[in-house]
């Protein structure tokens, strides 16, 4: 990434104070509406979200990906590295599903009628059958290539 | 050995003609030394840490906070109208909430593979050399503090809401709202700083210039493998409010038809604490309020008033919906009745439910005066449910479900 400018003109200046004031506007809000105990809980997963993604979940996604680089052969690593975003994303959006917390269903008889272990197997089985497609494609297009 | 005098840091503020130094070069002169791990130029080699892949990126999640914050403020102002005739909620066309609250969920759901992929890609940017530049330099850099610990909480806590798995103390609907225009207010500081760089990485230039080289996942590759999670998620979950893509709809908290009579329930008589008054014989509707002769009305009364059926949908604020053919009295001719005029007024309806924040709901005069807004006595040809609000509920088109009251005492014209 090519270093960055320092923002200047008029459009930054007006869109700073604009959007300035609707942040303000928005914490108004927040400190007028939720009393003590809800405003800790709004602040801790506020706060958390952000330190929880940019402290462990984007250096672990680095990490891992420095050592995808070396185990993975060059020719699949493409193909790889995308179902498992593809796979890992998917997860995220199950998460709320597959978390064990029946309590929940009490006075609900129609939440979550599905059975999300299974459905999230399905998808995730989906996903790789197609990888395997992609990956034996790559690998006949090589030893062609190598004749 | 002699060693030179380290200038004193008036002299080091300044260079040799007397100007001030550039804050970024005084940094870089006096703090080079702590440039060690990710903060190194070149600590992420990747390709994909990439301007164009950005501002793509940036332009798509921009175009899906958009669609979900206008959304938002529907629902907002459905629940919480503002006293401004315009702004009040019409009652038709009759899907119009459907769709408005299908599209807040669908997209807010859609931009979680987008978030994430595009604070993947910016990440290095968060270790910039030097810290900051200048006045605006750090008010576009403290913005991102809000804009991204916003967007992760309006994305995550709408997602963990729709499931209904809720580990925090706060009033979500309140919660979501303000930390709306938290993030709506970061974005644009955002895009006002970032428009010169979206606009060059978007340019001619940038379009024609060749993929950055290395090995791995291509910027294509990187896109295509982001839009192709959204993808999948989309179509394993928007066939809670998009019936024919039902059968698909894997990872979606409801599906349209699985319920009592086929259709979903947010709140079962007995979470509500009504299972007794709803089937006491005893039971009488209260018409009352701003009207000549107050009524009260058994549920075998009721159904012997000409009745009125329609096809209309509940459409709930977590993203689902379902419609069916619910039959029973219009609202207008229980005013009527009672001596009220239906052409001009509200109707507060009230609950069996005694506590909570939905056991009543305000009817606008639009609403009043549509025909299709019924106090539904049937669903499908068959008597309510228990847990659909029999012995009576309120059910009009256009209106997010938690406005949709079950179990009726009372209609109080005003």
């Amino acid at each position: 990434m090519r270093r960055e400018s320092e923002p200047s003109g008029p459009v930054f200046w007006i869109a700073a104070v604009v959007g300035l004031a609707l942040v303000a506007f928005g914490v108004a809000g927040l400190l007028r509406n939720l009393d003590g105990e809800a405003l800790r809980s709004w602040a801790t997963l506020f706060g958390g979200g952000l330190l929880v993604h940019d402290g462990i979940v984007a250096p672990a996604t680095g990490l891992l990906s420095l050592l995808l680089v070396r185990l993975l052969p060059r020719w699949a690593r493409p193909t790889l590295t995308a179902a498992l975003i593809v796979s890992a994303l998917v997860i995220v959006i199950a998460l709320p599903l597959v978390y064990p917390d029946d309590t929940r269903l009490a006075n609900n008889p129609s939440l979550l009628p599905g059975d999300y272990d299974r459905a999230l197997i399905a998808v995730l089985a989906f996903v790789w059958i197609v990888t395997l497609a992609l990956l034996a494609r790559s690998w006949l297009n090589r030893s062609r290539r190598r004749g | 050995m002699v060693r030179r005098p380290r200038p004193a840091l008036g002299e080091r503020l300044r260079d040799a003609d007397g100007r001030r130094r550039p804050l970024a070069d005084l940094v870089e002169r006096e703090l080079a030394f702590a440039r060690v791990g990710p903060f190194r130029a070149d600590a992420f080699s990747s390709r994909l840490h990439d301007e164009r892949t950005a501002a793509l990126l940036g332009i798509a999640l921009g175009a899906c906070f958009l669609v979900c914050f206008a959304t938002g403020l529907i629902t907002q102002f459905a629940q919480h109208p503002l006293d401004v005739g315009f702004l009040s909620m019409p009652a038709s066309p009759g899907w119009l909430y459907r769709v408005t609250q299908g599209a807040h969920v669908a997209t807010g759901t859609l931009a979680v593979p987008l978030l994430l992929a595009k604070l993947w890609t910016v990440y290095p940017r968060l270790f910039t050399w030097p810290p900051i530049r200048g006045a605006a330099h750090a008010l576009e850099r403290i913005s991102l503090v809000p804009l991204v610990a916003g967007s992760l909480f309006q994305l995550g806590s709408g997602l963990a809401n729709g499931a209904h798995w809720r580990p925090w103390s706060f009033d979500f609907p309140v919660a979501h709202y303000w930390t709306a225009w938290i993030v709506i207010g970061a974005l644009i500081v955002h895009v006002g700083a970032k428009l010169p760089v979206t606009r060059r990485a978007l340019g001619r230039a940038a379009r024609a210039a060749p993929e950055p080289a290395g090995s791995g996942l291509s910027r294509r590759g990187f896109l295509t493998t982001a839009f192709a999670a959204a993808g999948v998620i989309t179509l394993t979950t928007v066939g809670q409010t998009v019936r024919p893509l039902r059968q698909l709809a894997l990872l979606a908290p409801r599906r349209p038809d699985v319920g009592p009579q086929g259709v979903p329930v947010n709140k079962a008589a007995s979470g509500a604490g009504v299972v007794e008054a709803a089937q006491d014989p005893g039971y009488r509707l209260v018409v009352d309020g701003d009207v000549a002769r107050p009524l009260r009305l058994s549920r075998d009364e009721l159904l012997a008033l000409p009745q009125h059926s329609a096809e209309l949908s509940i459409a709930c604020v977590e993203g689902w919906s379902s419609a069916a053919v619910w039959g029973g009295v219009p609202i207008r001719d229980l005013v009527a009745l009672a001596g009220g005029d239906p052409e001009r007024c509200e109707v507060v309806v009230h609950s069996l439910q005694e506590s909570g924040s939905y056991s009543r709901s305000r009817l606008n005069e639009p609403h009043v005066r549509e025909r299709d807004s019924l106090l539904a006595l049937t669903l499908r040809g068959e008597p309510l449910h228990l847990d659909h609000g029999y012995p009576c509920r309120l059910i009009a088109p256009n209106r997010p479900g938690v406005q949709q009251t079950k179990w009726v005492a009372r209609l109080e014209v005003v």
